[in-house]
């Protein structure tokens, strides 16, 4: 039986994902009167991050097909209104293919100490580790492997991200949070290194100024160049005179101008703008000015990653919402929506007919009366839990690495690799997320890179047991550090690391980011996109802005909440009129309580 | 804003190291969660207080010998109403409170779901206490005082009835949280619960207004 909500409110959000959220936030805080609805039990939609268990249940809910909306018959209507079902046609993921490259625990061998003895000579790759090795004889023998088994049994120690993204130090949605003080939900994590591929090998991309000078594979003369056009793309932007002669010319064709070294040209074009053949002069230069832009204000990267994943940015701005008053039911249908005169007048949710002054749908909840154009930037992505670090280091790294097309007939690829420290996955293993533009299927689109940088094949278990040897999951903390710092410059001097073993892959498409609707669509129903392909939250953010400004055009956007020492207690003299256990008035003073503050 | 940090403030002699813990409040509708907060944190407590007060969290100390423990209190925000309480919620919660009231034996049952969920989702590490509320309405009690003890034995939680209108055990209650948390050296320092970092106004800009993170 479902709960009986209230049924008048000011904005009706349906979904939860960052678009929606962050809407949602953006109306409760001004004192509207909102209700948010998922019809999933979790947050997030498209954008959510799950443990591992949730995302096989996820996985699993998929193959069913979800119950279809209500008949247009048992709903009752006035005088001339229109009912509309809704339809999850938008939000429709496919081709999941979900593949185990290890064994269970039961197929394992047993892995004894006479194992440690010929292991290490059988990886080429082990000698340095020996002496650690033999300090830790006894507790390699408690280790286990990592079996389909042990990575079921600690699937609390994942999180796995529908649709991860970055963000930029000084991007929309960074200014937002800290500007709202919703900054306070979340912890994050700066990505710590820009990688790029050059000369058939991985290596990090010099970021901050102090990078740049110490950087040994760039000249002298290198770094004034590279350093003079930053200047220029940085102070002066896309509009200035600079750039007057490459308005309608690529970015390329702009720096071929430039007499800048191949490596220079590089570092620009693939690691700071992240840019292709066609990336227009003005998006190039935009782009280079917005990561140079973000340099410098948290750690050594532009980059932060949320802890826990992109799922927990809309939890945050739900939080928000619900603080000052707004109601949240999860796994709740959205049947459809009651259209008067068109305007958008109350929709219907199970048993309920819920009014409204405004709708704001997710783009899995759309009529398809509504939608003129089903988009085309579908997105493919790759998701691989992995052995070890596609470049290691002395310490645990968090990686972006931008890797742009071999064959025209492919997409740039953006790969981020998380590690432990992020709570993506248990220690000694790491998460690799591959995004790209959707061309035939994601397993096929992201096979070039899968294959550049990956192992993806069945590991047979006596390899697992020569690898244990040579990698980092079987020690304590302390000395992984060592251990890893000897890898590193062992690797250093061979070149050639061996590939990540991936342990599970996940593949699948996600639908298309950008739908359009038609001119019929009533004003006061506002569409929230999909995850985009963008590397960061952007375009959610400003698609929330611009649908809240629609909404609200003389409003305030998230003005900043209070901090916990500046709340007055309200009705100290005179005590309210209503007990606290009347649900419906506590939202009512909430939403009292939230205009005060403005 | 004028009340700003009337209770809350340490007295003067800040000798010991701070710890700073995140606890979140669990429970049904209509339980107390955010009177127990406000008889705590404020000292006060309405008839007719309202449960969610527009604050994502509120803070309180508590000293402890050489040791302050700096709570960071989280409430529901009435997401729990119709099971919607989201995960990031839980993140990094070093305690929680699971209430029920003691005049309504329903909320004693939900009580223990709350405990399983937190189970689930919480750390492993985490404190949890159970608090019996409204112990003044004892001539309304339909939940044996020994019933919950068992309960709370069986499940290692801390337990105490309480009552945020007399205020009896409610400082109790986070006194006995505080002394259970572990106070090492991680949490002493840790400005953040989940070793991430929290994201403030650039130098400049914080003086002004940051406080949410040292």
């Amino acid at each position: 039986m479902e709960d009986y909500l209230p049924n008048e409110y000011d904005v009706v959000v349906v979904g939860t994902g960052m678009t929606e959220s962050i809407v949602a936030a953006a109306a409760s805080r001004i004192g509207k009167k909102v209700l948010h609805l998922d019809s999933d039990e979790y947050y997030g939609g498209l954008w959510a991050t799950f443990n591992f268990d949730g995302l096989q249940k996820w996985i699993e809910d998929l193959k069913v097909s979800k119950s279809s909306a209500k008949d247009v018959s048992e709903v009752d209507l006035e005088l001339e209104e229109k009912f509309l079902k809704t339809s999850n046609e938008y939000s429709t993921v496919e081709n999941i293919e979900e593949t185990w490259y290890i064994s269970n625990d039961a197929d394992l061998p047993v892995v004894s100490s006479k194992d440690t003895q010929t292991d290490s000579t059988g990886d080429g790759s082990g000698s340095g580790d020996e002496k650690s090795d033999d300090d830790k004889v006894e507790k390699k023998e408690n280790v286990k492997q990592w079996s389909i088994d042990r990575i079921r049994k600690e699937y609390r120690k994942f999180n796995i991200d529908l649709a991860p993204k970055l963000l930029f130090a000084r991007g929309e949605l960074v200014e937002l949070l800290i500007s709202s003080n919703i900054a306070r939900y979340a912890e994050f994590r700066a990505v710590s290194r820009v990688a790029t591929f050059m000369d058939g090998k991985l290596t990090q991309v010099p970021c901050s100024r102090a990078d740049v000078f110490a950087n040994k594979t760039v000249s002298v003369v290198e770094k004034r160049m590279l350093m003079q056009l930053l200047t220029s793309c940085m102070e002066q932007g896309a509009d200035s005179p600079e750039f007057d002669g490459f308005r309608d010319k690529t970015f390329l064709e702009y720096l071929n101008t430039k007499n800048l070294t191949p490596i220079v040209q590089h570092y620009v074009v693939q690691a700071i703008a992240m840019a292709t053949e066609k990336t227009s002069c003005r998006d190039g230069v935009n782009r280079t000015k917005h990561f140079l832009n973000s340099l410098g204000r948290y750690g050594n990267t532009p980059f932060l990653w949320p802890m826990y994943g992109s799922g927990e940015l809309p939890q945050c701005f739900c939080r928000l919402c619900a603080v000052f008053g707004g109601v949240y039911c999860l796994k709740r249908q959205l049947d459809g929506v009651v259209i008067h005169k068109n305007k958008c007048k109350a929709i219907i949710s199970g048993k309920q007919r819920i009014s409204l002054e405004h709708l704001v749908l997710g783009q899995g909840h759309l009529p398809p009366e509504v939608v003129a154009s089903e988009g085309e930037q579908r997105i493919s992505r790759g998701i691989f839990i992995t052995d070890k670090s596609i470049m290691q280091g002395e310490k645990e790294n968090l990686t972006l690495l931008y890797y742009p097309p071999e064959q025209p007939d492919q997409e740039p690829v953006t790969l981020i690799e998380l590690g432990p420290s992020t709570n993506a996955c248990p220690q000694g293993l790491f998460m690799v997320h591959m995004t790209c533009k959707r061309t035939t299927n994601a397993k096929e689109d992201l096979a070039y890179v899968v294959n550049k940088f990956l192992k993806a094949e069945p590991l047979d278990p006596l390899a697992i047991r020569s690898s244990i040897h040579s990698h980092t999951q079987t020690v304590s903390p302390d000395k992984r550090h060592i251990q890893e710092g000897d890898q590193d410059n062992r690797e250093e001097s061979t070149e050639e690391s061996p590939k990540p073993q991936v342990l599970w892959s996940l593949y699948l498409n996600l639908p298309a980011s950008d739908i359009k609707l038609n001119e019929s669509t009533p004003s006061n129903l506002h569409l929230c996109s999909g995850p985009d392909l963008e590397l960061d939250f952007d375009f959610a953010v400003n698609q929330a802005k611009s649908i809240f400004e629609s909404m609200y055009p003389d409003k305030d956007f998230l003005p900043r909440a209070p901090d916990p020492e500046e709340i007055v207690l309200e009705g100290e003299e005179a005590p309210g009129p209503k007990f606290e256990g009347d649900t419906e008035a506590e939202e009512k003073q909430d939403v009292e309580k939230a205009e005060k503050e403005d | 804003m004028a009340n700003r940090g009337t209770a809350q403030r340490p007295n003067g002699s800040t000798q010991g190291k701070i710890c700073q813990f995140k606890l979140v409040l669990l429970g049904e509708s209509a339980v107390g969660k955010s009177s127990l907060v406000l008889r705590f944190v404020k000292g006060q407590f309405h008839e007719y207080q309202e449960s969610t007060i527009g604050a994502a969290f509120l803070t309180q100390t508590v000293c402890l010998d050489d040791t302050t423990v700096k709570f960071e209190i989280w409430d529901t925000a009435g997401q729990e109403r119709y099971h919607s309480l989201a995960p990031m919620y839980y993140r990094g919660a070093q305690a929680a409170i699971v209430v029920y009231d003691i005049t309504n034996q329903d909320t004693f049952v939900r009580a223990q779901t709350w405990v399983k969920e937190l189970q689930r989702q919480a750390s492993p590490s985490i404190v949890i206490a159970l608090a019996g509320n409204k112990a003044d309405l004892s001539n309304k009690r339909v939940v044996e005082f020994d019933e919950a003890q068992t309960y709370a034995d069986e499940n290692g939680l801390l337990f105490m009835e309480t009552s945020a209108k007399t205020a009896m055990n409610v400082n109790d209650i986070f006194l006995a949280i505080a002394k259970k948390l572990p106070k090492n050296e991680q949490s002493g320092s840790a400005s953040t619960s989940g070793q991430g970092r929290r994201l403030v106004e650039t130098e400049g800009q914080k003086a002004a207004t940051g406080n949410c993170c040292k």
